[in-house]
């Protein structure tokens, strides 16, 4: 039971790191630095937070920086409302809130000892960035045997992290696939919609578990590839997206069916999805 | 647990006690409406009354309550510092209401410091229904006019004087301070009994509420929802009235250096409430959030909390513009 008065009291933090991700500059990584070193919490990939401009509100972010990265805290931040464009306004040194960490994490311990097939699309590889980071640190790579990230865009310029993950293409500890909507001049690597990449790839189901996010539209498609290829749907994770304003399962909106996906999610199993008739 | 009898021509005294030690809360009539207010005077309640229009929950859980205040980025949690709350003359179907909410804002891994700061040391004084309304129907949600869940005392009305019963230790041992109230006799607590049976008598027949969670599993593309939507207004008059509505709104009033952050109530018969940034709204059309209506109070709370979302106040039956009665509803959705 987390018992605080500071209960709604966004924690002070400072953008320390700005990065452009796409050109139309809708899509910016942000780090942050805390302003005092003893707010530092400890959080686990696919959580999230309540980034809080005061002024402005709120608005639900996964984290994208890994638990091993301890110097900052990592959001890419889609600019589409109030606070996303207040967000975006915001310069290197500006003070900002952040509320977190929030909500359950990518099941890593049942992951120990087994393939992880990553399966993402647009701007929704943020709390995947984070798992892949995790997974590949050296503390924890040994627990873990083959990764495959399949990460797909309309075009190379909406994949975010582009210069990490051609880092990532070059080493031998992890398969990547890359994958645009449509070929265009220059581009060596995947054409096609994930889900048929992903069919294409057909990673291996046995000993493996996959986690699936992207648009609605893409994950409809990749699931039934999954289950071709053999993932029980209890091995099959997703992380979902509902709008929110107390993060903590009291104000009542994010919920699917009984289950609230501030609280019981965002990370759920195909499994548990099954048991809700409300549409995800 | 003692039982007492306070004469009626003391109540005053017993309000003026309580006002010394509480922020005493008890209905008042203001141009036609029946809310529970601040006491100052014992006149100016009435206990005379079936039930306050606005649900009492609004004492602990504010329609508009500032959480936290803010200046050139720092901020301040804001919490209710004055007396303790007494509730005099509760309905037990409020009384009931407040458990729930309690359950809600201080169960599932987080405490909401707010209502805890408000509820935790409240005093629930009840006031047992010998008369009900034709839009009761408590008997259907475990509930009774005579019920005692949530309260420190119940009060019966029984003519002259009113019958004290301790429900908890804390009511127990505020009635142990009242030394000139006299033991309730034999007699008084047969005419209690008898009150409770005529009251219930007067309740609608009960309908099979247990076999509701489980119909409702099986509900979720059923006709239903669009037929009561298109009557709906999604005016939330239901939701602002209803005892157990808990959602709410986090809303900034001020500008970047200085001002407030507030939360208000909210409710999900709104398009906005789940309205995303990118325009997309997973409850887009009014069958949708009429579902989601009566799935959180007869499926959803009941998965959760193992309670029923719903008291049987019957508060949105009397307001409901268009006349949509969950009695009927409930019918309706056994009858499927």
């Amino acid at each position: 039971m987390v018992e605080s008065t500071k209960t709604y009291i966004p924690i002070p933090v400072k953008v320390s790191r700005i990065n452009e991700e796409s050109p139309d500059r809708t899509l910016r990584t942000y780090d942050l630095e805390f302003v005092n070193k003893e707010d530092r919490f400890d959080y686990m990939p696919g959580q999230f937070c309540q980034l809080s401009i005061f002024g402005k509100g709120e608005s639900p972010l996964g984290i994208a920086s890994s638990p091993t990265e301890t110097d900052f805290l990592r959001f890419t931040v889609n600019r589409v409302g109030v606070v996303t464009t207040a967000i975006h306004y915001l310069e290197e040194g500006d003070e900002l809130g952040v509320r977190g960490p929030l909500g359950n994490y990518y099941p890593v311990e049942k992951f120990k000892g087994q393939n992880v097939v990553i399966v993402s699309g647009g701007f929704a590889f943020t709390t995947l960035r984070s798992l892949v980071v995790y997974m590949l640190d050296p503390a924890h790579r040994g627990d873990y045997k083959d990764i495959t990230v399949i990460y797909g865009a309309r075009t190379p310029d909406l994949l975010i992290y582009k210069d990490e993950l051609e880092k990532w293409e070059t080493r031998k500890d992890i398969n990547v696939h890359l994958t645009i909507d449509k070929g265009i001049q220059g581009w060596k690597k995947h054409v096609g919609f994930v889900p048929s990449v992903t069919k294409e790839i057909a990673p291996a189901s046995k000993d493996a578990w996959v986690v699936v996010c992207g648009p609605p539209i893409m994950i409809k498609y990749t699931l039934p590839v999954l289950t071709e290829l053999g993932f029980p749907s209890e091995r099959i994770y997703t992380s979902l997206e509902r709008r929110m304003k107390c993060g903590i399962g009291k104000c009542g909106r994010c919920n699917i069916g009984a289950k609230y996906i501030c609280l019981d999610g965002p990370v759920f199993s195909l499994a548990e999805l099954e048991d809700i008739s409300e549409p995800y | 647990m003692k039982k007492l009898k306070l004469k009626k021509k003391n109540l005053g005294d017993f309000i003026n006690e309580l006002t010394r030690d509480y922020a005493l809360y008890a209905p008042q009539e203001k141009e036609g409406t029946i809310s529970f207010s601040l006491v100052e005077k014992p006149e100016e309640i009435t206990l005379d009354y079936h039930n306050s229009d606005t649900s009492p929950k609004e004492i602990f859980f504010p329609q508009k309550e500032v959480i936290l205040t803010y200046q050139d980025g720092n901020s301040q949690p804001v919490f209710y510092e004055g007396k303790p709350f007494a509730l005099l003359g509760v309905r037990p179907c409020d009384a009931k209401s407040f458990q729930l909410l309690h359950q809600v804002f201080s169960t599932k891994k987080f405490e909401d410091p707010y209502w805890l700061t408000r509820f935790k040391n409240a005093l629930i004084i009840g006031l047992a229904c010998n008369d009900t309304l034709p839009t009761c129907f408590c008997n259907w949600l475990d509930g009774s006019p005579h019920g005692k869940e949530g309260m420190d005392i119940l009060l019966t009305d029984l003519g002259e004087t009113y019958l004290a019963e301790a429900v908890t230790e804390k009511g127990e041992s505020l009635l142990k301070q009242q030394k000139d109230w006299e033991e309730a006799s034999e007699a008084d607590l047969k005419q209690a009994s008898k009150l409770e049976e005529t009251a219930l008598k007067s309740l609608p027949p009960k309908i099979e509420s247990a076999k509701l969670k489980e119909k409702l599993d099986g509900m979720w593309d059923d006709p239903l929802w669009e037929e009561i939507a298109q009557r709906c207004l999604n005016c939330g008059a239901c939701a602002y009235l209803c005892p157990t509505c808990h959602c709410f709104d986090i809303q900034d009033e001020g500008n970047e250096k200085n001002g407030k952050r507030i939360r208000l109530w909210d409710c999900c018969m709104y398009p906005l409430f789940t309205k995303e940034g990118s325009g997309h709204n997973p409850r887009k059309n009014p069958a949708d959030r009429v579902k989601q209506r009566f799935m959180h109070k007869f499926n959803y709370i009941i998965q959760n909390f193992d309670k029923y979302g719903c008291i049987g106040c019957g508060r949105c039956i009397t307001y409901c513009p268009v006349n949509i009665d969950v009695r009927e509803v409930l019918k309706q959705i056994l009858e499927t």
